[in-house]
């Protein structure tokens, strides 16, 4: 599966080399080296959700994706002794932006990353750094404060004053105040999958799933005392998020296929209700509410369908892997070594 | 290490679901048809060298091809109605070597399958197939032993709820085995023989990587070296 992004994964038969497909795009091929595994290239191929298969000795790759087969020679192939000695990492976690209410400010960072950058969008600089400590699961940020959503806790912090100097340092010790996520899942057998901080930052909702069974459950907390209000039964979503009234929260799953939409009722009660995130791609950010997009050979349009730009291959990803907000159009694929922020609206 | 524009390609007139190289680089097949046709081609060329298709009535799509070890033979699992159907082809004169068609799968409902694994035993002449379906939220694991060659079916083993396999499964020498999870930081190796109707033994136990990221999604050894595996979760891959 696709595994959190990680779709398919091939080995040559001594190891030395090993493809896979990530996110049902881009094919990355890893070489064995005595530090473990280094990305020797990436292939992108014409048709999305391609898979790889490397022969047996490595010396071919076949990608297949829809009705077409390509075959793809390696050149340069040695062989030796697999010295297979460390783990090889890949990183498959997108990065998660929040923007302040008057876009004057964007917070963003890696998801299950531990630093935070608040950027200042009117003159593109980063404005405050901030090590939080902990695995960052959502972030907000308002007129005053960042509030960032760890493993089992929200902790914030102030923002510096607009006449401070660009790109603050903080940490832990600079925050203003933490609360502690209760009546999460007991035991040590599952973890975060993701959280969402409600638009009147008055909730967080937080989805963990169970190893080996990958059973997944939400709950709903109250952002001032951490009390779990609601929970949720077993859901396939991994990723929630509140819809912009605050009423629903829908359950994302991966690329936005596995979708849940539950409905905040009266009671603290957490109906599910179905619902395709394709019609709510607005609401999700994954859509311009003012009539921007990105066309299928990557052109971004402004609201009257003039060619703005068009995306470079490594600035391509899925819709769900972008954010729309306003003029803003956030790049937060995994693949990007950090976020990329476009102002559509500078006029040239 | 760089590539070479693509050197052939092929299309096929429907989805291709399922690539396969044979264990000697000669051939590749290609699954497509909706499960039901696999072509043999060249693998320099990609020209087709054989065409095979499954009987009518096999019920694709959940269903797995794979060349023997010496890539003599094509062999295919799946189901057939409420029968697991074991097809081989023998790939040097292009005829069907055995169709093997068994009952044992209780409960089943065709939709309600997961996806069938299936590895050749060392000698190339028995295969194993792990077969899960699920009926009332409940899954059920059975591997079943078939005999290629004589076109027989050799035993099966319903797994318990102590042996859930994790994913699916691959041969040491002539047995099977494959991986369940015993808590959140061990794995268990199980071994089936491919000759003898025995509950699974246990022959090894791995600590599962800590500081992972995500779900353990599959455990399996590396082709090469089979004293190391290859630990896969939901965001992060360890060896």
């Amino acid at each position: 599966m696709g595994t959190g992004g990680l779709d398919t994964m091939t080995f040559s038969s001594d190891g030395h080399f090993f493809a896979c497909s990530i996110n049902g795009s881009d094919i990355y091929l890893w070489k064995e080296s005595p530090t473990g595994y280094i990305l020797q290239e990436i292939i992108i191929p014409s048709t999305p959700h391609s898979k790889p298969l490397l022969s047996l000795n490595g010396q071919s790759v076949v990608v297949f994706g829809g009705q077409k087969v390509w075959l793809q020679q390696t050149k340069g192939f040695t062989t030796g002794p697999s010295r297979i000695s460390t783990r090889a990492t890949l990183h498959t976690e997108d990065f998660l932006v929040n923007f302040s209410p008057d876009l004057a400010l964007a917070v963003v960072a890696r998801k299950r990353d531990t630093t935070v950058m608040v950027l200042d969008l009117n003159f593109g600089v980063p404005w405050l750094t901030i090590d939080v400590d902990m695995k960052v699961y959502c972030l907000q940020v308002t007129k005053h404060t960042v509030l960032v959503v760890g493993d089992s806790n929200v902790i914030a912090w102030k923002l510096p004053t607009s006449d401070c100097i660009p790109n603050v340092m903080m940490s832990l010790k600079d925050s203003s105040w933490t609360t502690n996520l209760h009546d999460l899942l007991p035991g040590e057998d599952h973890f975060v999958r993701g959280a969402s901080i409600s638009p009147d930052s008055c909730y967080v909702a937080i989805v963990q799933t169970f190893y080996g069974t990958g059973a997944t459950f939400m709950s709903v907390h109250s952002m001032f005392t951490g009390v779990g209000l609601m929970r949720s039964g077993f859901g396939l979503g991994r990723t929630p998020w509140f819809s912009p009234d605050g009423c629903n929260i829908w359950c994302i799953g991966f690329n936005g296929h596995i979708h849940n939409k539950y409905t905040l009722g009266a009671g603290h009660g957490l109906r599910n209700v179905y619902g395709d995130p394709r019609h709510a791609a607005e609401e999700l950010l994954w859509a311009s509410s003012c009539g921007y997009q990105v066309t299928g050979d990557w052109w971004v349009l402004d609201p009257d369908g003039k060619r703005l730009l068009m995306l470079p291959p490594p600035w391509r990803s899925y819709d769900v892997q972008r954010a729309w907000k306003g003029r803003f159009l956030v790049l937060l694929h995994c693949e990007l070594l950090e976020p990329v922020i476009l102002d559509l609206g500078v006029k040239q | 290490m760089s590539w070479d524009t693509s050197t052939a390609a092929t299309t096929r007139s429907s989805t291709i679901h399922q690539v396969i190289w044979s264990p000697c680089n000669r051939f590749i097949a290609i699954v497509w048809d909706g499960g039901r046709t696999a072509d043999i081609l060249d693998p320099v060329t990609l020209q087709q060298l054989q065409t095979h298709q499954l009987p009518e009535g096999a019920y694709p799509p959940s269903n797995v091809f794979i060349f023997s070890p010496d890539s003599h033979i094509l062999t295919y699992s799946g189901l057939y109605g409420n029968e697991l159907l074991v097809v081989s082809w023998d790939l040097q004169t292009g005829g069907t070597i055995s169709t093997i068609r068994h009952q044992g799968l209780d409960g089943q409902h065709p939709n309600s399958r997961v996806p069938t694994s299936i590895t050749y035993s060392a000698s190339g002449k028995v295969v194993g197939v792990l077969h899960s379906w699920s009926l009332e939220s409940t899954v059920t694991h059975k591997i079943f032993i078939f005999d290629v060659v004589s076109g027989v079916h050799v035993h099966s083993q319903l797994l318990d709820s102590n042996h859930q396999p994790l994913h699916g499964i691959w041969t040491q020498g002539e047995s099977l085995l494959f991986a369940t999870i015993f808590d959140a930081t061990t794995t268990i190796i199980w071994e089936v023989r491919f000759t003898s109707n025995t509950t699974p033994v246990e022959v090894k136990r791995l600590s599962i990587p800590i500081h992972s990221v995500g779900y353990l999604a599959y455990v399996q050894p590396i082709p090469a070296n089979p004293s190391q595996f290859l630990f896969v979760f939901s965001g992060e891959v360890q060896i």
